[in-house]
């Protein structure tokens, strides 16, 4: 089961890599066309806004996977910082298990959303695409999520140390914010 | 009502204003302190709303989620962070800091007054306090203990100027307020310049009184030569850009907000790739890299407060909350101070983020209701969100510090009351005199 999940855990790092680095560059190339078109030439890309709307949603959802990995959520840890260990243990697997079962939830009803957009075929006004294609990152990106929460709490339960994720021991991780 | 009773009203869902906000208010403030990741206790507290109290489907959230991170506006936010990203890799801030030391380095208390401003300008490069931080901050603060100053002073004075970073365009508090809020980022971004530039001159007198009442102990630079003024000029040139593209774009009217986020990444990529030829391919793809995971875990919080925000006024709970402050025709300075208040107190102890996503909905019927200019209020809400980052107990600013500059946390916070208290005067002048921030919005092409 273990190995199974860890299997998982690699070939999912490698996704949401490529899509991160990909969509904000796409982002990126596709904001600037669109302003220098403005003003170079008098004329803006037709579907600017679309394609920065989908590839936003696509950074959100895969980036948060990809951040929860690396163990750089933001957690207001002031209180948690005075638990002594045994108990910071304790929590911090209450914390990874539960927050895998809320993301597993969240992925199940996004599920539902993707279905429900499907079934009325909306496309998208400028690019006429199909909007549940994209969206489709939005399970995807719970669903790796959750899995990083429950291999977290899996090595809690079976390791020395509390873990963040199956890459992070507490204490590695600099103070993350915005 | 007895307590029982109350609690019996909470278990029960029973659909009233105090009951429901107790009951979300409770479960967000108890997992926060358990120190849950930040999205789990909107997304619960939505659920608990939802599932409990409203008895309705729960699908909602995911649509809202989405509904929340869609505005165009957002953009921006990436943009700007992957601009601030490839110049702190790169000169930038070595060359504007070296511009400002070479016109003030020999005054006295020319190297705090340098941190001021170069944190300003900065702030102008960047869109964000703590990466002004650790920019300007590692390389001042050495500086500033070889001359003498106390480490407790320096390290207030990094925390400190870098809010004004907060203040001064761009400023990602901004775009997400003006989202939020549906104020134009624009008009927001041009009312921030002064309250910034205020505040940087605060600091500076302060700075200057503190450097005379330390008397010999402080040694002063050696006054630079027309010589290498011009060098340390020709050097800053090309950073200096940056503000001329925003402040100048925005004010003028000729680019959006998010156009002149893009134009920047733009900019930096030219000055930092091909320029200083500081950046190679794989610099650029870690910059993306890291620019994607800030950004989503910034937008899966705006996404889930918008799902929360969503559903409190779905039961009007910030109307029935508000209605006691009697808000209703109060003078709009009140009406600013409660908001600033509210604000204050929230970004002590939470994430300033998560204090706006939760709070803007609440106050913004009321803001709307009064006749308060809702670009005052936006500026005084970031300047809360900035003041609350550098503010004991849970300022993220203080964190940041405490881990470039490897302090304890007794020792970081020492020196920081008197920039405090200068940090509410400007609270006050903002309330009783809105112009400073409302003055150069109103004079530009909007």
């Amino acid at each position: 089961m273990k190995t199974l999940l860890l299997a998982l855990s690699k070939g999912t790092e490698l996704i949401e890599k490529t899509v991160v680095i990909l969509a904000i560059l796409l982002m990126m190339l596709n904001s600037t066309t669109n302003a220098i078109g403005r003003y170079g030439f008098g004329k803006s890309l037709f579907f600017s806004e679309e394609l920065n709307q989908f590839l936003i949603v696509a950074v959100t959802f895969v980036g948060f996977a990809y951040a929860v990995r690396k163990g750089r959520n933001i957690r207001m840890t002031a209180l948690y910082d005075t638990f002594p260990p045994r108990v910071k243990k304790a929590v911090m697997t209450l914390i990874t298990l539960t927050t895998g079962l809320l993301l597993a939830f969240l992925a199940y009803e996004s599920v539902f959303y993707v279905l429900e957009i499907k079934a009325i075929n909306r496309l998208s006004p400028a690019l006429q695409m199909p909007v549940y294609l994209i969206y489709s990152v939005i399970p995807v990106g719970l669903a790796m999520a959750s899995l990083q929460f429950i291999i977290a709490f899996l090595m809690n339960l079976t390791h020395e140390g509390i873990w963040l994720s199956y890459e992070v021991e507490e204490g590695e991780t600099e103070n993350s914010g915005v | 009502m007895g307590f029982f009773e109350f609690l019996g009203d909470i278990v029960a869902g029973e659909l009233d204003t105090y009951v429901i906000t107790v009951a979300l208010v409770g479960t967000m403030v108890v997992l926060l302190f358990l120190s849950y990741p930040m999205v789990v206790p909107l997304a619960v507290a939505t659920l608990v709303g939802l599932v409990h109290f409203s008895d309705s489907d729960t699908g909602v959230i995911i649509q809202q989620m989405v509904t929340g991170i869609s505005p165009n506006a957002l953009i921006a936010v990436p943009m700007f962070i992957l601009a601030a990203d490839i110049m702190a890799r790169g000169h930038t801030a070595n060359n504007l800091l070296g511009l400002i030391q070479a016109y003030f380095g020999h005054r006295r208390a020319g190297l705090p007054i340098t941190t001021c401003i170069a944190c300003t300008l900065f702030g102008s490069v960047s869109g964000s306090t703590q990466a002004t931080v650790v920019s300007i901050g590692q390389i001042m603060r050495p500086k500033l203990l070889k001359a003498g100053y106390k480490d407790s002073f320096a390290m207030a004075l990094i925390i400190n100027a870098s809010d004004i970073a907060f203040l001064i365009p761009p400023s990602i508090g901004m775009i997400l307020y003006g989202t939020l809020s549906n104020t134009s980022v624009g008009e927001l971004f041009i009312a921030g310049i002064g309250p910034g530039i205020v505040l940087a001159l605060m600091f500076s007198v302060y700075c200057y009184f503190y450097s005379v009442a330390q008397g010999d102990s402080i040694t002063l630079l050696p006054k630079a030569t027309p010589a290498e003024r011009l060098a340390a000029f020709r050097k800053a040139l090309l950073p200096l850009g940056f503000p001329l593209l925003i402040v100048g774009g925005i004010y003028s009217g000729a680019v959006t907000p998010t156009e002149a986020a893009s134009l920047s990444v733009l900019y930096a990529l030219i000055v930092e790739v091909f320029i200083y030829r500081e950046l190679k391919l794989a610099d650029v793809l870690d910059s993306a890299l890291s620019t994607g995971l800030i950004t989503a875990v910034v937008f899966i919080l705006v996404g889930a407060g918008q799902a929360f925000s969503w559903y409190i006024s779905f039961e009007q709970v910030p109307q029935g909350l508000l209605e006691p402050l009697n808000l209703d025709g109060a003078s709009d300075e009140y009406i600013l101070f409660v908001i600033a208040l509210c604000f204050f107190i929230g970004c002590m102890f939470v994430d300033s983020l998560v204090v706006l996503v939760i709070l803007t909905p609440i106050f913004v019927p009321i803001v709307e209701a009064s006749g308060l200019d809702p670009v005052l209020v936006g500026v005084m809400v970031t300047l809360q969100m900035a003041i609350g980052s550098a503010t004991p107990p849970f300022g993220c600013d203080i964190f940041t510090a405490i881990a470039i500059f490897n302090r304890p946390y007794m020792a970081v916070i020492r020196g920081t009351l008197p920039f405090f208290l200068i940090l509410f005067a400007m609270t006050a002048l903002l309330i009783y005199v809105p112009g400073v921030a409302l003055l150069l919005r109103d004079l530009a092409a909007f």
